[in-house]
């Protein structure tokens, strides 16, 4: 449910950021690699933050 | 050669044992690093080089032994060393898992060092069989062969490097065999910027930088084992007990690891049989679904079979099937997000990384297609990386051969099943398909063997999480 969650979260930043294919496919590089770093740290964000709020803490992944 | 237990188990070198989560984070780093720096090395070898005859020709050269150190060093070999090192460990003493040590260098040097004087002498052969196109072209076929030879000692000293970096692995010492790929990359870029001017055939200093890696990889590893007290003193020793169990756990494992690579090499050949850019196409999209794979499945795998094997060799039913839980707990939390980023980032990612110079716009649509195709798999092929060790760490390489056998069959029938309708994306498809086949079979053969607790919350914790990914499917199919 909790990964469910962030999930849910991660896709609707994505949506809601993308630009459209055609101006992906028109824009240069750097504004390609700019933009492309703001939706990863974006979508990333909203992940790891829902997963926090819902109460996943890494302590819950530590083993030996 | 004794294998009696002479020492009880405490008298061996305390092993400092991090948190599964902190070496995986390790590795995960050292190996995204090194992916990174990869990118920068494939950068600097087109801006020098392009994609001319004599590209070419390096490019058969570097993937002949690299082909071979993927099947064999780091493939067969270290899947069956490490649970035999690891049993040695926990019911040997000292001297008898540095005896070992000693027997294993002195009989796998001896091997890769016949082959290498062989491949060395036999190059114009080996490239007319892995290149045979070359055939045609006399200069191209002469400069392959010259570049063989230098390259070709990369797969004894690469497989060493393998060898030291399965002991420093099984001693919970992650960082060093994950950061030395890093120089495989520094020294082609040293090589391709600082020996070109040099030489009178610019393309050979690519061939001298894969032999300088070779040489780094081994040397900066040593200091390591000395420090481990694990310097080998190679010597021959074919009848040691632990030299034979590593023989036969490998052939199997051998056989296992080329079924894979004979999938590559099928998805390849039907690709070349559709239109121009098919294989590009297949190529942009996998090195892109591969990242994920690379640096978070591999971590996990590489942590966890030492772990494993240690708790196999305890007879710790509970804890293994726990760490097993853990390794496929991690591996959603992380591939769940990874394929759906992919599948929603298809075109954008591939247009940031490789929408340049000859490169159109329908390239990154055909691409993104078979991104989308192979991101369906994502999450499978990360559970066989973080399964097969479960079975690796049994000493059973049998079971993932058959069950890999399966999958490559089912392979083959959904390639040419995907093929017509949906062209280069089906064969990705295919391939993600059988991957899923592929970890079910592997899941269902390890909850026979492993009836612990945990591995019963790990088969719940799975399903739990499938019937969450199923409303996301259609963005799969979009």
């Amino acid at each position: 449910m909790q990964i469910g969650l962030a999930n849910a979260a991660m896709v609707a930043v994505i949506l809601w950021l993308n630009y459209p294919v055609m101006r992906w496919l028109s824009a240069d590089g750097i504004e390609r690699s700019l933009y492309m770093g703001v939706l990863v740290v974006a979508s990333a964000s909203a992940y790891f933050i829902v997963l926090a709020l819902t109460g996943v803490r890494v302590r819950h992944f530590r083993q030996r | 050669m004794s294998s009696q237990p002479t020492m009880p188990p405490e008298k061996q070198p305390p092993a400092k044992a991090p948190g599964l989560l902190r070496s995986s984070g390790l590795v995960g780093i050292m190996t995204m690093f090194s992916r990174v720096l990869g990118l920068v090395r494939d950068m600097v070898i087109a801006r020098y080089f392009g994609a001319g005859a004599g590209a070419d020709a390096f490019f058969v050269a570097f993937k002949i032994p690299n082909f071979l150190r993927r099947l064999f060093a780091e493939g067969a070999f270290s899947q069956a060393f490490v649970p035999v090192l690891s049993s040695y460990r926990a019911k040997h003493s000292v001297s008898d898992v540095k005896r070992l040590v000693d027997a294993v260098a002195g009989s796998l040097g001896l091997v890769l060092l016949g082959i290498t004087l062989v491949a060395m002498l036999g190059a114009p052969l080996l490239t007319a069989v892995f290149a045979p196109g070359f055939l045609d072209d006399d200069v191209k076929f002469a400069l392959t062969s010259d570049m063989l030879r230098i390259t070709f000692p990369y797969l004894l000293m690469i497989s060493l490097t393998a060898f030291a970096g399965g002991i420093l692995n099984s001693y919970d010492r992650f960082a060093v065999p994950a950061f030395t790929p890093v120089l495989l990359n520094l020294a082609m870029i040293g090589a391709a910027v600082y020996l070109t001017p040099l030489m009178s055939e610019p393309i050979m200093a690519l061939a001298w930088g894969v032999f300088i890696a070779g040489a780094l990889q081994l040397f900066f590893q040593l200091p390591f084992l000395m420090r481990l007290g694990l310097m080998p003193r190679p010597r021959v020793d074919y009848r040691h007990e632990g030299v034979s169990r590593i023989l036969k756990l490998m052939v199997p494992a051998l056989f296992g690891v080329s079924v894979s690579q004979i999938n590559l090499l099928l998805d390849t050949v039907l690709a070349s049989f559709l239109q121009t850019g098919s294989v590009s196409w297949l190529y942009y999209s996998d090195r892109l679904s591969e990242l994920p794979l690379g640096v978070f499945g591999i971590a996990i795998a590489t942590v966890i079979l030492p772990s494993l094997s240690r708790k196999h060799a305890a007879a710790s039913n509970d804890q293994f099937a726990a760490t097993l839980d853990w390794a496929v707990r991690a591996v959603l939390i992380i591939g769940v997000p990874s394929a759906l980023a992919l599948v929603l980032l298809a075109e954008p990612l591939i247009a940031t990384l490789f929408h340049y110079g000859e490169v159109t716009d329908r390239d990154v649509a055909m691409s993104a297609q078979s991104l989308r195709a192979y991101s369906a798999g994502l999450l499978a092929f990360m559970v066989i990386k973080v399964l097969a060790p479960g079975f690796f760490a049994r000493q059973d390489t049998r079971t993932p051969v058959k069950i890999g056998i399966i999958a490559m069959v089912a392979n083959m029938v959904f390639n040419l099943a995907l093929i017509v309708p949906l062209a280069h994306a089906g064969l990705a498809l295919a391939t993600s398909l059988s991957a899923w086949l592929n970890a079910v079979l592997l899941w269902r053969g390890l909850k026979r063997r492993v009836p612990g607790k945990a591995s019963q919350a790990g088969g719940n914790t799975s399903c739990k999480l499938a019937w969450q990914m199923l409303p996301w499917l259609p963005l799969f199919c979009g």
